[in-house]
């Protein structure tokens, strides 16, 4: 039994690695700047190092990631839009997303404890984030119930556009609250970035890097779902074929005579 | 320092750790998808 494998264009397979070799350049210069050439802050001192990568992980996890899963998912949902590439979309987005918030609690630990003496504080940001990490969880269990992938697309659809309210909160928890996180430093509400030179620089690049990243991540993540998807199909109708042949060969084997009786005594 | 360091070896290690099973996998289907998904996954 075989099945089309869904190709993938030399081309597209350039662009993917193209993609990933920026990207590990990318990163690869962010922590040789941001570890070796950046001076020291006049108020964080070298812990300012650990700024070059906490926050680009952030922007991918909140931004980035979640957006482009509540986008598929509401193309999915609606009628005019509906392929189930925008499901594959949001599935691959959510998953590599799930890594990237999760990081941005640990690097944000990491960070929190030499600055403010703890390693965790129900805080709002640090709490509304790890909210959102349980229910990218939950979205990842959500797929992995069996079931009709139609069926799969809508529950898990309807699951990330619930979870990304929580996307807002996150953002705006340092303006709602007072909490120990520090305000936006570049997406700030007059939108004057609150940091200078090279280590702006450096905070873009890794904001570059961490982008990069991601998209190449979401393209490999793709194709996986992709595959997955055919191999799913090709398993069913294998078991369909077989279940066919079963019956053919039972059907040939039961004697015309003992299926009229069976027939009779109903 | 060694919080600096803690915080990039973790980011570095789990992002690498995630791309090798991001390529493993690719791999492994598509190995799967050449001999005409003849054998289980």
């Amino acid at each position: 039994m075989s099945a089309p494998m869904p190709a993938w264009s030399p081309r597209r397979a350039w662009t993917v690695r193209a993609v990933g070799i920026g990207a590990a350049v990318a990163l690869a210069a962010t922590v040789w700047l941001g570890i070796w050439v950046t001076p020291p802050d006049q108020v964080q001192h070298d812990l300012v190092r650990l700024v070059y990568i906490h926050p680009p992980i952030a922007w991918v996890a909140l931004y980035l990631a979640f957006g482009t899963g509540a986008l598929g998912s509401v193309l999915w949902l609606w009628r005019r839009t509906r392929s189930p590439f925008w499901d594959r979309l949001a599935a691959a987005s959510i998953e590599v997303g799930t890594v990237f918030t999760a990081l941005t609690l640990v690097t944000g630990s990491i960070w929190g404890r030499p600055t403010w003496g703890v390693w965790w504080a129900w805080d709002a940001r640090l709490t509304s984030t790890a909210l959102l990490l349980v229910m990218e969880l939950g979205y990842l269990a959500l797929r992995r119930v069996p079931g009709d992938s139609d069926a799969r697309a809508r529950r898990c659809a309807v699951a990330a556009i619930v979870a990304a309210v929580d996307v807002p909160i996150v953002h705006f928890s340092v303006v709602w609250w007072r909490t120990l996180h520090q305000g936006a430093t570049v997406l700030n509400a007059n939108l004057s970035p609150t940091i200078h030179g090279s280590m702006a620089w450096t905070l873009l690049l890794g904001f570059v890097a961490m982008t990069l990243v991601f998209v190449w991540m979401l393209l490999v993540r793709l194709r996986i779902e992709t595959l997955e998807q055919v191999l799913e199909g090709a398993e069913l109708d294998e078991a369909l074929h077989e279940r066919w042949a079963e019956g053919d060969s039972e059907a040939a084997l039961v004697p015309p005579v003992a299926v009229a009786e069976s027939v009779a005594e109903r | 320092m060694s919080y600096i360091a803690a915080g990039y070896a973790v980011a570095l290690a789990t992002l690498g750790a995630y791309a090798g099973l991001l390529l493993r996998r690719r791999r492994r289907l598509e190995a799967l998808a050449e001999r005409g998904w003849g054998e289980s996954a």
